[in-house]
């Protein structure tokens, strides 16, 4: 059958007419690579039909093969986990024909269990992939809030969108973010309400990795994890063509609707994309019948330009110019009025330089948020309106090369990045005469500099796959005074030592061993070093954190440091599938997290709050925890899938203010506190049934999540009750240009709340889940 | 064939994408109103343009109403507030949107004769 395009050729094909030769044969030789960047492919089967010649691609994903007679051939590449890709070529006498081709992963619908199957092997620690087709499938609102399906992430939810991403109970700056493997977004919010991932539109990503724990060190600084966003990408053909993909989407609670539209095209030398989204939803009714503030609006469009200047050479830009409007926020302060945001991006690559020297890669990119935040649709606005206005702003790089030494790999690259931010509050006393304005300064001028040089070097041989990386940082911060007034002009407080410098380190090293072809053991050993943020640095009396106080940031904090060890099993048969199981424990140096300030030094500022805290460095807090799945295999059509994870966290000293009346009237030390804001353990079962050869696939998926009573006292932090929730889904393809995917959520309508939920401001009630939701998604594929 | 099919369905996808992009009807009229006084009163409001203007308002009669209209969008702020100059009187003082009020204040032989209404244009 004829195989749809979208989903087949995704490569690029550079026909280069090597030198000529005596000899009466031809050669065809090439590499042949993943989608993704930088992933050769072994083991590729590259066969010319009706001939004898064939080969296989090595761990470079290079292959030859030689001797062929002239002709005119038709060249069919096939993989197990790949589509198959088939090319004409004529090959004349002498002919040293190169064919450089990249495959695509098989993309059918609801293929996740055989892509973590697949993807076992590669790394001596835990990564989660996340494909395109699992991700289109998702109604989910934003990428935080879709992050939430993978064992042991979560997100700290504050409003209806702009879920912040959890992984492992680190959270906030402690997981590191990026973009196509380099661009890096901040968010204006101090209290984070747009996240990095909140700035980019789900239904423009191809993939997501989630790299647990502090080990991959290519991508910037990472301190307990590392989130990559590939957003899809314009690709070459060989000949001309158009390709569009429309996609529809309606949730019932919530009345939510999405929209996406995608055209890409080119050929062999210029190649171009154009994408838009735009997602719409209301408020939404929990189990137990309250309507909750979550209303939202987002879009954005999206252009992407890529050309092949000379062979091997490959050339992107692209411009994500997104939009949000009226984002409710019932756990905070203030809502999101707008958010505008520019991302640039500029990439080049250049391959096979010569045999060991392989690629280099250059990335560069700038991306600016604009975010307005009031309080206008709260009480409170009744006698002060106020309004945020704030701009931030990264610009930085990266530059890597990639050698073959001695057959294995090694990366040397380095990165940089600097972040802005500058921001104020405008306060109108609205019931005060002559309507009296005061302008606070949220972020004045600051800025943070980071620059990073990398390396890595990994060995992949028939039994087992060794790294290691590392990397040092230059880190440098600054801000003008750090200042507020009361209406007197008289300061609360002021702060004008802003600078501080710091040299970081961090190594990472791992090794996976394939004991036989039925197990693989996997351990990895790491030590990151990250500086503090901006919120941690210079943020003036604002309540930002979980317990009740204004926060007040400190600009000679120490960096904070991970040391953390994983280990993994792998154990997989035909008859059981794969059973894999992984745990990690981590210590963490100089934890940063905030201690009271007397009211003496500095008073609190803001509505209902009982105190000041400033940001410090603990001396050092753990966390561990562990997560297993099983996968099943295709039992003839029937697919099962377990998975299971949880965190804890640890603080070995810490302090418990003592609060009566609104005020601290004591202290108290306690000894293993939990950290807060950790998620309990989960378990997802999933069933599906694949029918009328893949068409029509049902599935029904079950989770479970336990209680969370390990909270923090320091932190006044609430238990959670446990639930089980029901989910039913069914994919129908009813033809390869039109898939349709329908189902409903939450079937037994529970009213319940994820622990990592903020509560509603000024108050202790849960911020609920939705309740029953109907969803169908319907995706055109031309 | 095939094209033309493609077209098609390309062309109803851009109209739907269109369509979910709802016109941006966020205007308001906002009116300023002021009445039931008969002694005169000095007013100050923020106009159209955000600033705040101040006027003194002479008064013949308690039928005197004086008003000040403008478009508002959503989220702007709306403020009025009056000082009456004889306190054995009093002044009503209201905020219309779209001729509906919005936020209302009144005084009455009060001696601090001032009534001020304000708020922010609500989000629909």
């Amino acid at each position: 059958m004829k195989q749809f395009a979208y989903h087949t050729i995704l490569a690029f094909l550079i026909f280069a007419t090597g030198s000529l030769s005596a000899q009466n044969t031809a050669v065809v030789t090439g590499t042949i690579l993943d989608k993704m960047p930088d992933a050769p492919i072994e083991d590729v089967e590259i066969k010319i039909k009706s001939t004898p010649y064939a080969t296989i691609s090595d761990r470079n994903g290079n292959f030859e093969i030689t001797n062929i007679p002239p002709g005119e051939y038709e060249i069919i590449f096939s993989h197990i986990g790949y589509e198959k890709l088939k090319m004409g070529v004529l090959l004349a006498t002498g002919d040293l024909r190169r064919m450089d081709v990249v495959m695509e992963p098989k993309t059918k619908v609801l293929k996740e269990v055989e892509i973590h199957s697949k993807r076992f092997e590669e790394a001596p620690y835990s990564i989660e992939h996340i494909s395109k087709p699992v991700i289109r499938q998702s109604t989910r609102k934003d990428i935080g809030d879709f992050l939430r399906e993978v064992p042991n992430l979560s997100g700290v939810r504050k409003g209806g969108s702009g879920v912040d991403p959890v992984v492992r109970g680190f959270k906030f700056k402690q997981v590191a973010v990026v973009v196509d493997g380099a661009t890096k977004i901040e968010g204006g919010c101090p209290n984070r309400m747009d996240p990095a991932v909140s700035h980019v539109s789900i239904m423009d990503v191809e993939n997501m990795e989630i790299h647990k724990g502090p080990f991959a060190l290519r991508y910037g600084p990472n301190f307990g994890g590392l989130i990559n966003l590939q957003t899809t990408r314009p690709v070459s053909y060989s000949e001309y063509q158009m390709h569009i993909t429309a996609i529809k989407g309606f949730e019932s609670n919530g009345n939510g609707n999405t929209e996406h539209l995608s055209i890409n095209g080119g050929n062999d030398r210029v190649y171009y994309m154009l994408s838009g989204n735009h997602r719409k939803f209301k408020d939404y009714t929990a189990g137990n019948g309250q309507r909750v503030n979550a209303g939202f609006t987002k879009y954005n469009y999206k252009v992407q330009l890529g050309t092949e200047p000379f062979i091997d050479h490959r050339l992107l830009v692209s411009y994500d110019r997104s939009y949000g409007r009226n984002m409710d926020f019932p756990a905070l302060p203030m809502d999101e009025r707008s958010d505008d945001t520019k991302i640039y991006q500029f990439e080049y690559d250049i391959d096979n330089i010569s045999e060991k020297f392989r690629r280099i890669t250059i990335r560069l990119y700038n991306s600016d948020v604009h975010h307005i935040m009031d309080n206008k649709q709260r009480p409170f606005s009744d006698t002060v309106i106020a309004v945020s206005d704030i701009r931030a702003n990264n610009m930085g790089g990266r530059l890597e090369a990639a050698f073959d030494l001695f057959n294995n790999d090694l990366f040397l690259g380095m990165d940089f990045e600097q972040i802005e931010k500058n921001g104020e509050r405008v306060k109108n006393f609205i019931l005060q005469p002559n309507l009296p304005v005061k302008t606070e300064m949220l972020w004045n001028n600051a800025e943070i500099t980071n620059t990073g040089f990398y390396t890595l070097w990994e060995s992949k041989r028939k039994d087992y796959t060794l790294n290691i990386s590392g990397r040092v940082d230059m880190n440098s911060a600054n801000s003008g005074k750090l200042l507020l007034e009361n209406m007197m002009g008289k300061p609360v407080y002021e702060n004008d030592d802003t600078d501080s410098r710091h040299f970081n380190y961090s190594l990472s090293a791992g090794i996976l061993y394939t004991f036989s072809k039925n197990l693989d053991i996997g351990f990895s050993i790491g030590r990151a070093t990250r500086s503090p943020d901006m919120t941690e640095r210079f943020i003036v009396l604002l309540p930002i954190g979980y317990d009740n106080y204004d926060y007040l940031g400190n600009p000679q904090l120490d960096p904070e440091i991970n040391n953390e060890a994983d280990l993994k099993i792998g154990y997989r048969t035909e008859n059981l599938g794969l059973l894999q199981a992984g745990g990690f424990f981590s210590y963490v140096q100089d934890f940063i997290t905030g201690r009271e300030v007397p009211p003496a030094v500095v008073k609190p500022q803001s509505k209902d709050v009982v105190g000041v805290k400033e940001f410090y460095n603990a001396d050092h807090v753990y966390l561990y925890g562990y997560e297993f799945g099983w996968y099943s295999p295709d039992w003839s059509g029937l697919n099962i899938s377990v998975t299971g994870a949880v965190t804890y966290g640890v603080n070995p000293e810490s302090i418990k203010y003592i609060v009566e009346n609104g005020e601290v009237v004591g202290q108290q030390t306690l000894k293993n506190d939990p950290l807060s804001e950790i998620p309990p353990f989960e378990s997802n079962i999933k069933v599906k049934y694949s029918m009328f050869n893949r068409k029509l696939i049902p599935v029904a998926g079950v989770r479970l999540v336990a209680s969370q009573n390990k909270v923090s006292q320091a932190f006044y932090e609430q238990e959670t009750p446990g639930f089980v929730l029901a989910d039913f889904r069914l994919a129908y393809e009813f033809s390869e240009e039109l898939i349709i995917h329908a189902g409903v959520k939450n079937i037994f309508d529970k009213a319940y709340y994820e622990h990592l939920n903020r509560r509603i401001i000024g108050s202790n009630a849960p911020l609920y889940e939705p309740g029953i939701s109907f969803f169908i998604n319907m995706t055109v594929n031309l | 064939m095939e094209k033309m099919k493609r077209n098609k369905i390309l062309l109803f996808f851009v109209i739907l994408f269109v369509a979910a992009c709802e016109p941006n009807d966020d205007e308001h009229k906002v009116t300023y109103r002021i009445s039931d006084n008969e002694s005169g009163f000095s007013v100050s409001y923020r106009g159209e343009q955000g600033d705040i203007q101040r006027k003194s308002v002479d008064v013949s009669s308690a039928e005197d109403i004086w008003t000040y209209a403008f478009t508002g969008t959503e989220g702007d702020i709306v403020y009025v507030s009056a000082n009456y100059k004889d306190p054995e009187t009093g002044i009503n003082v209201e905020i219309l949107l779209n001729g509906k009020v919005f936020r209302q204040e009144s005084s009455l032989y009060d001696t601090l004769n001032f009534v001020t209404v304000s708020g922010s244009i609500p989000y629909e």
